[in-house]
């Protein structure tokens, strides 16, 4: 069985301070992984190393068989990786349409198509049918820094995967967002990679959003991973329970049927 | 062996006059964080300021000690000055604008004060050589060189000793470097940033007068030194790490070695070796030696 | 691609080009001569508009107006060199490449760092052509008479072809310019300013895009130089020199970003500006100048532009507003 994505032994050191040490990990085609832990954890650093931002000082990482460690993340990009972020990571000054048309035109059409004329109609209507996918096309006209914090993380997803990635990485895709709009933010973006078999791997706070969501859960501690598997089993877990989720980690069911955090 | 102590001699003396130029930039810099290009006018500034002060004390028939003093006193006068009205006029305004603005706002601050020096000394070459002539000579490693020059290396290091013990020993030394750090925690822990802001920029006008104001009785004063002085302070500054004291000491000190090793092995290359230096040390530190590290953005 | 929509900005140009080239003989000569200026002025301030659009400030186009025009003096003088056409093409390719050169160097750096290392670069260029017996010292070098694909005018003719030349090079470069700026790369440029790890994260070096960048900024530099050279028929360090690079942000600063055809105005105005202040205020045009600057920054960051459309004016604006509405530019 081919792995899609492998770590092997990644260790990342800043300094004195070694924010993720020892990580062995393997990610399969379509699997649906949540990555918990408290902040500190290495969490996001995880990602840095997954997506070529960050070059980890030991370990390697095996992306379809081949050697990424430290390629850098536009390269990533182009071969099929994914990434949003904690704080959306935006182009300020412009519009959502133009922020999702930007994005298409870098990575989903070839490098020649560059000198063609940005506001092209079918780029226009291209970026709308996404953000209508999205259900932000409202939003399309307004300039991005005026815009609610659910809608720019929405756009930031959607600007990282419009090109159709084969691994999704999603940092904390529902912190800043609302109670009300967390639910189908979620479920929208979740339903949408299944449909297509996008593997994604997603940091998450929210331990009712992993449980729903997630078919493996990865959990960091102090940079290491202390359990990996099935979403019961890793919340059983002893030390999750301990140093992640504490005691009281047991959904319960409101009224309106809908979970409350934990 | 002559050569070494000719290049000894010229690299302290040189890296001297670098720091007393950079250490106002590179203060101004750390606490506002915005490069004061009209930082080279104030040199200017301080340069014409202390030739009539020297001039007019010279022909009152004070000694050479008061002449310099005089030439302090009215070069800090002026900087303090005309630090207040820039920062309150036109800075205090800018806070948050984005970075390009703010250096074109300070290089037109430079054009009109190195308009209004240069009027003032409508165009002429001015000289203020009477300390420097009259201290005399010593002789070290068996060659000569004027006391005033000598004398300059004291006064620069006396300079950083009392920057640095401004900085550490002080409280508000303390609370300058705080703002250095993070200017809204420390307004949260009650520092009044404004005015620490407007304090540092008036020290380093000052601090820039102070340069040119002691560097007169060595040069010919003349309209149009500003920009060669801004150009050089930012290679001292940026070799040492823009904001770090310590670097514009280290700076000046490994720019004044170059340049007096290049000014006596090579003559050629001597306007060359100082951009050689500060390409080489961008190469492999590309903000600086002593540059603070950055916090991660993602 | 779907039906071609016209791009006003283009049209506009074209039609003033046409405009001048054709009421050329009735212009007095003092403006003819500052059309032109305005023309080499407003190439190189266009390529501080471009690295302006990335957030870069450069103080240092000066470097390569004064490579342009230099080539132009230099081909003329050891090489026998007449062709306009030829020297304006060479001017540019060499400054281009110098840019290239430099840009490897300058890419990595942004903000204080990229605008100071700019200024130190073309200073230390203004200090090697004083001392240099090849570029002629600080008198500078003297450009003869140009030939237009061996056609040679003389007298009028020579002030009437020279003139056209140009406002056509200017034509020219500048739809060019235009064409790449409305372009998806052209985008990709303010994208930078606006976002660096987004654009890394979609598959695109900014290292690269900034270089680019300054190698376009530094071609045009160089057409300016070589035209301002033939217009002036002399060259000299002053090219290189710190307040020529001032010269090109203020025309940037005074008309705003809004389109090439901006800084065509803002330069033309600055060559105005120029000439009666220096009939007026000989000897404080410098702070004259300084005061304008610090005045705009101050209260008008965006630009004449933004005040004529605060005002409604001007069928520039509105020319410039229609291919804004339809996305062409900025």
């Amino acid at each position: 069985m081919n792995d899609l994505l492998q770590c092997t032994g990644v260790q990342c050191r800043f300094g004195d301070f070694v924010a993720t040490r020892g990580i062995h990990l393997s990610v399969r085609e379509s699997e649906v992984i949540g990555i918990i832990g408290a902040n500190g954890a290495g969490k996001t650093t995880l990602f840095n190393v997954l997506s070529g931002y960050l070059k980890p000082t030991e370990g390697r990482v095996w992306f379809r068989g081949v050697d990424v460690t430290g390629v850098p993340p536009r390269v990533l990009a182009r071969r099929g990786i994914a990434r949003s972020f904690q704080v959306p990571q935006l182009f300020g000054s412009n519009t959502v349409c133009e922020n999702m048309m930007i994005a298409l035109s870098l990575l989903a059409e070839p490098r020649r198509s560059l000198l063609r004329r940005f506001s092209d109609r079918d780029l226009i209507d291209q970026a709308r049918v996404i953000l209508d996918e999205y259900d932000i096309a409202k939003h399309a006209d307004t300039v991005v820094v005026k815009v609610p914090q659910g809608v720019r993380k929405l756009l930031d997803i959607a600007m990282a995967t419009c090109a159709s990635p084969d691994l999704v990485l999603l940092d904390e895709p529902t912190s800043g967002v609302s109670a009300d709009e967390k639910d189908g933010l979620v479920s929208r973006l979740i339903g949408r990679f299944r449909e297509r078999l996008t593997t994604v791997i997603f940091i998450e706070h929210d331990m009712q959003v992993v449980r729903e969501y997630a078919s493996r859960v990865i959990a960091l501690y102090e940079g290491r991973i202390i359990a990996d598997g099935e979403v019961a089993d890793v919340f059983a877990d002893a030390d999750v329970v301990r140093f992640i989720t504490g005691a009281a980690a047991e959904p319960s069911v409101s009224a309106g049927g809908r979970y409350a955090s934990a | 062996m002559t050569t070494l102590s000719a290049i000894i001699v010229d690299a302290a003396s040189f890296a001297a006059w670098l720091f007393l130029v950079a250490v106002g930039l590179t203060l101004v810099f750390g606490v506002l964080r915005l490069l004061n290009i009209a930082h080279g006018a104030f040199y200017s500034v301080g340069a014409y300021a202390g030739v009539f002060a020297i001039g007019a004390s010279a022909s009152l028939g004070w000694g050479i000690a008061l002449q310099l003093v005089a030439a302090i006193v009215v070069a800090c006068l002026m900087g303090a000055l005309i630090g207040l009205l820039i920062e309150r006029s036109v800075l205090k305004r800018l806070y948050g604008y984005p970075e390009a603005l703010v250096l074109i706002a300070t290089y037109a601050l430079f054009l009109i004060l190195d308009d209004l020096t240069g009027m003032v000394s409508a165009g002429q070459s001015l000289y203020a050589s009477q300390p420097r002539d009259g201290l005399g000579q010593i002789t070290i490693g068996g060659l000569q060189y004027p006391v005033y020059d000598v004398g300059l290396i004291g006064i620069s290091l006396l300079l950083a000793l009392a920057v640095w013990y401004t900085l550490e020993r002080t409280r508000i030394g303390r609370c300058v470097t705080a703002v250095v750090f993070d200017s809204e925690i420390s307004a949260a822990m009650g520092i009044h940033v404004g005015r620490i802001k407007t304090g540092t920029f008036i020290v380093g006008a000052m601090l820039g007068c102070l340069a040119g104001a002691l560097t007169a009785p060595k040069i010919a004063v003349s309209p149009g030194m500003g920009v060669e002085v801004i150009v050089i302070a930012f290679a001292v500054v940026v070799v040492g790490g823009l904001g770090s004291i310590a670097g514009a000491l280290l700076g000046a000190i490994i720019i004044g070695l170059a340049r007096s090793v290049t000014a006596h092995l090579a003559p050629e290359l001597e306007i060359f070796a100082v951009y050689f230096v500060m390409a080489g040390v961008l190469a492999f530190r590309p903000y600086g030696l002593l540059a603070p590290a950055e916090a991660r953005r993602i | 691609m779907s039906g071609r929509r016209i791009d006003w900005t283009i049209v506009a140009m074209l039609a003033i080009a046409l405009i001048v080239t054709l009421s050329a003989s009735f212009i007095p000569n003092w403006i003819r001569f500052l059309g032109q200026l305005a023309a080499s002025t407003a190439l190189a301030s266009v390529g501080v508009m471009i690295l302006l659009r990335a957030g870069l400030l450069s103080f240092g186009q000066s470097l390569f107006y004064f490579i342009g025009g230099y080539i132009v003096a230099l081909l003329g003088k050891y090489g026998g060199v007449t062709d306009a056409f030829a020297v304006v093409v060479a001017a540019a390719a060499g400054a281009g490449l110098a840019a290239v050169a430099l840009g490897f160097l300058l890419a990595t750096y942004r903000g204080i760092f990229f605008s100071m290392l700019t200024l130190a670069v073309s200073m230390v260029m203004f200090g090697v052509a004083t001392k240099v017996r090849l570029f002629g010292g600080s008198d500078g070098l003297n450009i003869g008479l140009m030939s237009y694909f061996g056609h040679r005018p003389r007298g009028v003719d020579a002030q009437w072809t020279g003139f056209v030349f140009c406002i056509w090079t200017w034509t020219g470069f500048g739809i060019a310019t235009h064409v790449f700026l409305r372009s998806r790369f052209g985008r990709l440029i303010g994208a930078v300013a606006d976002n660096e790890i987004r654009v890394e994260y979609l598959g695109f070096s900014v290292r690269r895009i900034v270089w680019v960048a300054y190698g376009i900024a530094g071609i045009l530099a160089g057409a300016g130089g070589a035209l301002a050279g033939l217009s002036a028929r002399h060259v000299d360090p002053q090219f290189a020199y710190w307040t020529t690079a001032g010269d090109f942000i203020f025309v940037v600063l005074l008309s705003g970003q809004a389109s090439v055809l901006s800084p065509a105005f803002g330069a033309f105005l600055l060559e105005i500006l120029r000439s009666y202040a220096s009939a007026w205020f000989p000897d404080q045009w410098q702070s004259v100048f300084g005061a304008m600057m610090l005045a705009i920054v101050l209260f008008l960051p965006a630009g004449l532009d933004h005040l004529i459309v605060l005002s409604g004016l001007a069928l520039r604006k509105r020319v410039t507003r229609r291919s804004l509405v339809q996305g062409a530019s900025s």
